[in-house]
This record gives C-alpha cells, structure tokens and sequence, in this order.
C-alpha cells in the first residue's frame, strides 16, 4: 500500500475514532434515568398544605420523647435517641389513596422507617377515604442528633417516577430534643381522628 | 490506425491497467467495510462492557467462605455490623416475652447489633443461626429481641447500636449445649438506577463458637408494665 493510502486510512480511522469519542461526550452529557424519570419533590412547612396530587398531606405539629408506648399497650420501650412522633392530615381528593412511602430522612441521608416499637395507624397500605380528612401520628426512632434535621419524605403511587414526593421539614430545633430527652413522659401515639 | 499485430494493445493494457484499478477500489471499499465494522464492533463491545468508564470496586463477597471469628469481634453482615457477646440457655425470659413451649427452654444469642447501612434494617431474624444445638437445626430462624425492652427488634435505625438476643428453643429432652456454634449470615445489596437499593440472597459468613452460660435454674424478674403512661 503506498504511502498517500496508508495516510489515506490513518486519518479515516482517526475520523471514527474522534467522531466516536465526540458521540461519547454528547453521551454524557445526556440526563440521567433518574434524572428524567425523577420524582416531583414539593414541600410546605408544617401547618401548610402539600399537593400529593391525589391527596393533601400536611404535617399538623411534631413531638418527642425518650420512651414510647408499645404497640400492644401494655409496655414501654426506651431509646437511646429519640422517638419522634409527626402528627399529619390526609385528605384523599377523589379515590381512596394509600402511601407507598412514609419514611424521615435526615441531612446526613439516613432514612428511618417508622418503628415498629409504637402502634403506627398511619402507614404504608393503610387506605384513606374521599371526602374525610384523616388525622394521625407516624413515629420514628432517630438518634438524637438526626432529629433537628429531620424531614418527612411521603408518595402515594407505588413507583414514584415522574409523579409527586412530599419532603416536609419537621422544624425540630436542638432545645426540642433537649427536652424530650429530658422528659419522663412516655409518648403515647394518638387515635387516628377522622373528619368530614 | 489498427496497430501492429506484433505489439501489445493499448486497449488490452488499458483493459490490465482498469482491471487493476478495480481490484483497487474493491480492496479500499473492503478495507473501509472492515474499518466500519471493527469500529461498530469496538463500540458495541464497549456499550456492553461499559468502555472505558472507571470501575466501582466489586463488593466483598460475603459466603465465599466461612470465617471463623472470635466472641466480641463485629462481623460486617452488610446492612449492619453484628458482634456475638454470648450464649445462654433459660428457662424464662420474663413477662413480655413469655414462656418457652411446654417441654422447651430458651437458648437465646445475646449480639451488639449496629446499622451501617443509611436505612432502617429489619432483618436481624434471618441473620443468625445456631448449630451444634441437639434439637434444634441450623436452619431453624430465632427471634430477636431487645434486651432493654424485651420488645421484637424488627427495626434497627442507623446510628442506634442495640443489644439484642436471638432466641431459638430447645427441647428439654435435649442436654443444654456446652458450645454453640453461631453462623452469621452476610447480605448482598442490589441498587437500581434510580438510587433505590436493598439487601437480598443471605448467605452464611461467618462463625462464631460460643461456650454456653447455663441459667436455666435461675428466674427473670418480670418487667413492670407500663407506668403511668400520658398522652
């Protein structure tokens, strides 16, 4: 092959190889899955509404303790953290709805399940009905120095893609968890309250 | 003017000369064709491989053997860390949890359990087995319980370090073990490309033998039941 077609097919390859390299930086540069198919994350401070688009949730007013009423009401557990309990309103627009997800999150991305050490009428599969506002508490356990950063992530659908997450602030300052940690007082969970 | 009959044609020259030509042609475009295809195979094989993009360190591989480990060492299960303190074998563990089965006792494995993991774990019962307990196998689950409370330790919260005992039950049959072999099993995470991930196919990883504390003579003080609680 004479030299004028070897440098012919050099500078040919090197054409695909730049043109292939500029197609995996266009690449790059592409979003993301979970950047496409990402979640709405709305947010309100507490006593502020949030659209879940096929529910409201609002978290009505947060509280602690060191040690919490066990589900079966005869017992008591004790942390060395915190038991947080988050009061919040459900209102159902049109269907019944159930979340799929109700956990807190701190700043340092910890996630807490709701414990299983506290009865828990609002959770995960519980459905709530059209027309009534339903008013609970969800509590978590967190370490002590999770709770002033703690917020409350809830979604409704079963996958989240692409449709609406609440992260609600709790609003928990570092005096709040002092005294709860301080208090004696055993939490006890409140009834679910139903209105029209 | 025909040309000589004993000189070479110039059409048959110029016949050998586009023949070479051709064979030219054909040998670039088959070289392009080959160029194309090696590239398209290249880009393939990098799609699929993941090209040159840096690759994450492959996660330990928990059950690629059983290691043994001494009482009091924490052993990383995955999810969280679980440090095996003791075995001890009762005939009560108080009001909450209750009494064993008519004609059985409790062996119960009493571990540190710390959570790694950035979410709440609740798999500590499929965690941790025992052997070289006569009437009880080693696929036999346990229970685990906080020892503070007594209450069902199904929700381990990251940064909360708990003492828990597994519970298991024995047949009084059986002679109290004088050692216990405790298996722990590790978990493997899968993630999804949404950043959702989980802890799945628990595998044994690692043992721990343990000499049994007999204090199946002795009686659990009944923890009081709630007091005074308010709302």
């Amino acid at each position: 092959m004479s030299r004028r077609r070897l440098l012919h097919v050099a500078s040919g390859i090197v054409l695909i190889l730049l043109a292939l390299a500029a197609a995996q930086g266009l690449d790059r540069l592409r979003p993301s899955i979970a950047h496409q198919q990402g979640s709405f994350v709305r947010s309100a401070p507490t006593g502020v509404a949030v659209d879940l688009r096929l529910a409201s949730l609002t978290v009505t007013s947060v509280r602690g303790s060191q040690t919490v009423l066990t589900p079966d009401s005869r017992y008591t557990a004790v942390t060395d953290g915190v038991f947080v309990a988050v009061r919040v309103k459900v209102v159902p627009y049109t269907e019944p709805v159930a979340f799929s997800m109700l956990e807190a999150r701190d700043e340092a991305g910890n996630r807490f399940l709701p414990t299983t050490l506290a009865a828990q009428p609002i959770a995960t599969g519980v459905t709530f009905q059209p027309g009534y506002g339903t008013e609970g508490e969800i509590v978590f356990e967190v370490p002590a120095e999770s709770a002033p950063s703690l917020r409350l992530w809830a979604q409704i659908p079963a996958i989240a893609r692409a449709d609406t997450v609440a992260d609600l602030p709790l609003g928990i300052r570092p005096a709040d968890v002092a005294a709860w940690q301080a208090s004696s007082e055993t939490l006890v969970p409140h009834d679910l309250e139903v209105s029209p | 003017m025909p040309p000589p009959p004993d000189q070479p044609t110039n059409a048959a020259g110029s016949d050998a000369a586009a023949s070479d030509d051709d064979l030219h042609r054909r040998g670039r475009w088959l070289a392009w064709v080959v160029i194309l295809v090696a590239a398209g195979a290249a880009v393939g094989v990098l799609q699929v491989t993941g090209g040159l993009e840096t690759v994450p360190s492959p996660a330990p591989s928990h059950g690629a053997g059983l290691r043994t480990v001494p009482v009091g060492e924490p052993v990383d299960v995955g999810p969280a860390t679980i440090t095996v303190n003791g075995v001890v074998a009762l005939s009560d563990l108080g009001e909450v949890v209750g009494p064993p089965d008519e004609g059985k006792r409790f062996i119960a494995v009493s571990a540190t359990v710390e959570v790694i993991d950035r979410k709440t774990w609740d798999n500590l019962d499929d965690s941790l087995r025992i052997a070289g307990v006569p009437g009880i196998t080693d696929t036999d689950p346990g229970e685990a319980r906080l020892i503070r409370s007594s209450q069902r330790a199904n929700s381990l919260q990251p940064g909360l370090p708990v003492d828990v005992g597994v519970i298991f039950q024995q047949p009084l049959s059986s002679p109290v073990p004088r050692t216990v072999t405790v298996t722990l099993y590790c978990w493997q995470r899968t993630e999804t490309e949404f950043g959702e991930w989980w802890w799945e196919a628990e595998r044994p990883c690692a043992e721990v033998t343990v000499e049994t504390e007999d204090r199946t003579a002795e009686t659990v003080a009944a923890p009081s039941p709630s007091p005074g609680a308010s709302r």
